[in-house]
């Protein structure tokens, strides 16, 4: 019985230290390439696309495309929540 | 039968004339529809800033707009609102709500929604503070108290094509004596992370207060360029 519990304690004991680890091995993944979290590109990608050749992407380009990839009203904590008008 | 598709190919055609056509048409400026309309607000006071401030508003919006092209400031959300959190009285501060839009990254998404909230934290409170306290007038007023910046972004994660997106967002106060110090360079970051007041959610759920434990050093905002984006070259990016 006592064994069991001494077992179930280095169980979780190691998955907490492991979770532990993985977390600052992302973090440092983060502080390190911190532009491979590359915003917008998906955007500007199919537009060139749509068009069949690269070409220059305009910010109204972008805001079509925004418009037109939308789907669904996304489930998000409420402005009304966080502050009053 | 032949007629019926030739009209469904019509309505296809007439379709992407009109959205094709919005496109040259549409304005170089972004609509104001981020601006809070001045009837929507539930005070005197937050009005008359609207109004005070509309154009340092506008610019506010315009330069997110062209700038940081992945960033989309909602809709009524840029404006002088009161944090709910500050109980009575009528503190009112500048305040906007973007969404960030990026790219999905495994590296990303094994990060914690702390974690992701922090490195968020780190990209963009402090160039969009930069931003909002551009103008001396604005920052000098008695009646702007602090800046509110709600950050949210698609959470990363398996999910059937039919289910709503779920969005994570995290939410930071500055009190205005902290934003300027810490803008004139008399705090650092940490101790502006420190004394701002950050709030976390997943989709609908608070989850608890967030203090940063670790804070990256991020120039994103100001190193990214967007490939392929063509800046409106009446627009200059700082």
């Amino acid at each position: 019985m006592r064994r069991d519990r001494l077992h179930a304690f280095a169980i979780v004991t190691a998955a907490l230290l492991t979770a532990a680890c993985a977390s600052s091995e992302e973090w440092a993944t983060w502080k390190e390439h911190p532009s491979h979290f590359a915003s917008g590109e998906h955007l500007a990608f199919s537009l060139r696309n749509r068009s069949g050749s690269t070409a220059r992407v305009t910010r109204e380009d972008i805001a079509l495309a925004r418009s037109q990839g939308w789907w669904g009203k996304p489930i998000t904590v409420s402005t009304e929540q966080i502050l009053e008008k | 039968m032949k007629s019926r598709l030739l009209a469904g190919a019509a309505a296809v055609a007439l379709a992407l004339l009109f959205t094709l056509g919005g496109v040259g048409r549409a304005a170089a400026a972004p609509p104001d529809s981020a601006l809070l309309p001045l009837d929507q607000y539930t005070s005197e006071k937050g009005r008359e800033l609207g109004r005070k401030y509309a154009e340092e508003l506008r610019a506010l919006a315009s330069g997110i707009y062209h700038c940081i092209p992945w960033l989309e400031v909602q809709e009524h959300s840029l404006g002088f609102y009161r944090p709910k959190h500050l109980g009575g009285g009528d503190s009112r501060y500048l305040s906007m709500r973007a969404f960030i839009e990026q790219d999905a990254s495994p590296d990303f998404a094994r990060l914690t929604v702390a974690n992701q909230a922090a490195a968020m934290y780190a990209r963009y409170v402090a160039a969009l503070l930069k931003r909002m306290a551009r103008s001396q007038a604005l920052t000098a007023d008695p009646g702007v108290e602090g800046f509110t910046i709600i950050l949210e972004w698609l959470k990363q994660s398996a999910r059937a094509a039919s289910d709503r997106p779920i969005h994570e967002t995290v939410a930071v106060f500055i009190d205005k004596a902290s934003a300027l110090d810490f803008l004139a360079g008399r705090i650092t970051p940490r101790a502006l992370a420190d004394r701002a007041q950050i709030r976390l959610w997943d989709g609908e759920t608070s989850l608890e207060n967030l203090r940063l434990t670790r804070l990256a050093e991020d120039d994103f905002v100001s190193t990214y360029k967007m490939k392929d984006y063509q800046l409106d070259p009446r627009v200059t990016c700082p």
